[in-house]
């Protein structure tokens, strides 16, 4: 069963002066432990299909398939629900919440979702991104790898299916950005699926299943 | 973590902005606090004015109670009893005494429950003599003191003339040069002049007062008198114009003669005096009132401007606040957060503004109020634990209310625009 599966996606901005047309009849799908890379220069279009995978923006055609199910047939509510418990999103610029400490950071995964033995969860992902040091500290006063492994332990909090990392490496330096390629890697070995977005080649030559938008 | 925690760590995080818009809660509520607290404070200065007026009326008319009392007794008399039959225009003549009473009557009149009302009973045996030691025509005078009332105090009474004693009237000891304590002899009996009258310009100037008894006994009346004056205290207008009926019917076989002009006058213009300090007292009431008409309106108009003013610059906060939180409202949102969660989010963090805004907002108008319209130490006096419960319950309402709007246009955001911003 496909994690996601995106048919003949559409875009098509429409501005004052012009219509810009960012997908055009994209269709792609990820299974179990595909880690898939769309790859482009900006503005092609990659964070539209990353928003629209993920529940967030609705296409002017095509259809979503989450587990086989139409995404936007949901209603708000539960299109919600399905969101935080099936799908993590990673950003490049973090989106830390900058008035809670890294542990409160990572619970806040939990606001939207029903989840149980919670802080558990939460010291465990601290320890695994190695963060035990940094948990009472604030985004402010952590440097852009840490803040991107909290980033990356708040999308796993809720243990989705399906991961949809927008330029996650695009503030890192290259031991940092290695640490998040190789965890969303090992997340998609363990049966999930990533949908990995970057402007950059040298990153996307580095994986099989790659599309350039 | 939960929406309550996240808004607390909020609060702490941006305090400036949480400072600003609890300040206005607190102006707003102060303004509604400290004016009640003011119109509280008015009523009962207004009870305690008029409780102090009606407290002094009283006293007032206590006094005047006791001044009439007493210009009562100088008065004399306000009833002469006199034998049925009796000449009134031979009040002053030889044959004055041609009729008589029974003195046992001055008892009976005592003893009746009708006459309540008079306190002073003077039998009086009066006859013009020729006072033959002193070569001069007198009035003598037999009288004695009875109490009526049995509370009236001895030296209240109508002044007693002692056995063995006499009073003199004016122009008799002026003329005849009698000074006080001299021994007098009247018909050969031997008295002191204990009382020396002042000059009041009728028969009393030639009268002289001894003892009832005595006179009984010089003039050969025992047993007998021919009149009673009845000494009238206080009586209110109405009673004093049925006294003379009730009078005849206790004694029969005698008249009675009224001579309550002065006192009607009086008791009139006692009447007067408290109907004037009960118009002072309304007057006063009225002026409060519309004093507090007056504060009421203006309060009625400024209270809900401050309201307004204040619930609009917390709109203005909390606009600004969802401006500051776009990203927090588009990651949250991509988390899985509806977007009644996140209006929850804006509208707990009014309700919390609210609620201490209120309770600190009552607490400073109640101390503002109390200490511009009476003294800090009356503070505790004018809590009003409902005007509080109040507060405390609809602040946070109105606060969420004026947080309403940018709440929806958060909620209302959506996160593709947010996030997407490439």
């Amino acid at each position: 069963m496909n994690i996601l599966e995106l048919k003949s996606i559409s875009k098509t901005y429409i501005k004052s002066k012009c219509n810009i047309l960012a997908l055009k009849s994209i269709s792609l799908s990820l299974k179990p432990k595909d880690f898939v890379v769309i790859q482009g220069s900006s503005g092609c279009g990659k964070t539209t299909l990353l928003l629209i995978a993920g529940g967030l923006l609705k296409p002017d055609s095509g259809k979503v398939l989450l587990e086989n199910r139409d995404f936007y047939s949901l209603s708000a509510g539960k299109k919600s629900e399905t969101r935080g418990q099936k799908i993590g999103f990673v950003f490049q610029q973090f989106y830390l919440i900058p008035y809670l400490n890294v542990l409160d950071n990572i619970l806040s995964a939990s606001l939207g979702i029903k989840a149980k033995e919670k802080k558990e969860r939460a010291l465990e992902l601290v320890k695994h991104f190695d963060l035990e040091d940094r948990v009472n500290h604030f985004p402010s006063e952590l440097s852009t790898g840490e803040r991107q492994r909290v980033a990356l332990a708040r999308a796993v909090f809720n243990k989705p299916k399906l991961i949809l990392a927008d330029e996650p490496t695009g503030n890192l330096d290259a031991k940092n950005a290695e640490i998040v390629v190789s965890y969303l890697k090992e997340f998609a070995k363990k049966g999930n699926a990533v949908l990995f977005v970057t402007h950059s080649t040298k990153i996307a030559k580095a994986f099989k299943n790659r599309i350039k938008l | 973590m939960n929406i309550l925690k996240l808004v607390l760590k909020e609060i702490l995080y941006r305090k400036t902005g949480f400072f600003l818009a609890f300040l206005s809660v607190v102006i707003a509520v102060s303004c509604l606090s400290g004016s009640f607290t003011l119109l509280k404070i008015h009523d009962l200065r207004t009870d305690r004015i008029i409780a102090e007026k009606e407290e002094q009326t009283q006293k007032k008319m206590k006094k005047l109670e006791d001044d009439y009392r007493k210009i009562m007794k100088k008065l004399g008399f306000n009833l002469l009893i006199l034998p049925k039959g009796q000449n009134i225009g031979d009040l002053y003549s030889n044959d004055y005494a041609a009729k008589y009473l029974p003195e046992k009557y001055v008892e009976t009149l005592k003893n009746s429950k009708l006459m309540t009302l008079i306190r002073h009973l003077v039998p009086i045996l009066q006859q013009k003599i020729k006072w033959t030691e002193k070569e001069r025509t007198i009035i003598l005078v037999g009288v004695k003191g009875e109490k009526a009332d049995a509370g009236l105090k001895e030296e209240n009474m109508f002044d007693p003339v002692t056995p063995g004693t006499l009073v003199v009237g004016y122009e008799l000891h002026k003329s005849l040069g009698i000074k006080l304590n001299e021994k007098v002899i009247l018909l050969g009996k031997s008295f002191t002049a204990v009382k020396l009258q002042e000059e009041r310009g009728n028969k009393d100037d030639i009268s002289i007062w001894i003892n009832l008894k005595e006179a009984q006994e010089m003039l050969d009346k025992k047993g007998i008198i021919n009149g009673i004056m009845a000494l009238e205290c206080y009586c209110p207008l109405p009673i004093i114009q049925n006294i003379r009926a009730d009078v005849e019917k206790i004694l029969p076989e005698t008249q009675v003669i009224e001579l309550s002009t002065d006192v009607v006058t009086r008791a009139e213009a006692r009447g007067r005096a408290e109907e004037a300090a009960k118009d002072a007292i309304l007057s006063e009431k009225a002026h409060r009132l519309k004093l507090r008409d007056e504060m009421e309106s203006f309060t009625s108009i400024l209270v809900p401007l401050v309201i307004l003013a204040c619930a609009i610059w917390v709109g203005f906060i909390f606009f600004s606040n969802v401006r500051d939180r776009m990203f927090e409202v588009g990651i949250l949102r991509a988390m899985g957060c509806s977007s009644s969660s996140i209006m929850r989010l804006f509208l707990y963090k009014a309700g919390i503004i609210g609620f201490i805004g209120g309770v600190v907002g009552y607490f400073i108008g109640l101390f503002v109020g109390t200490v511009l319209g009476e003294s800090f130490s009356s503070v505790l006096t004018y809590l009003d634990l409902g005007l509080f419960l109040w507060i405390v319950f609809l602040t946070p309402i109105v606060s969420c209310l004026a947080s309403w709007v940018p709440s929806v246009i958060a909620a209302g955001q959506d996160p593709a625009n947010i996030l997407g911003r490439e």
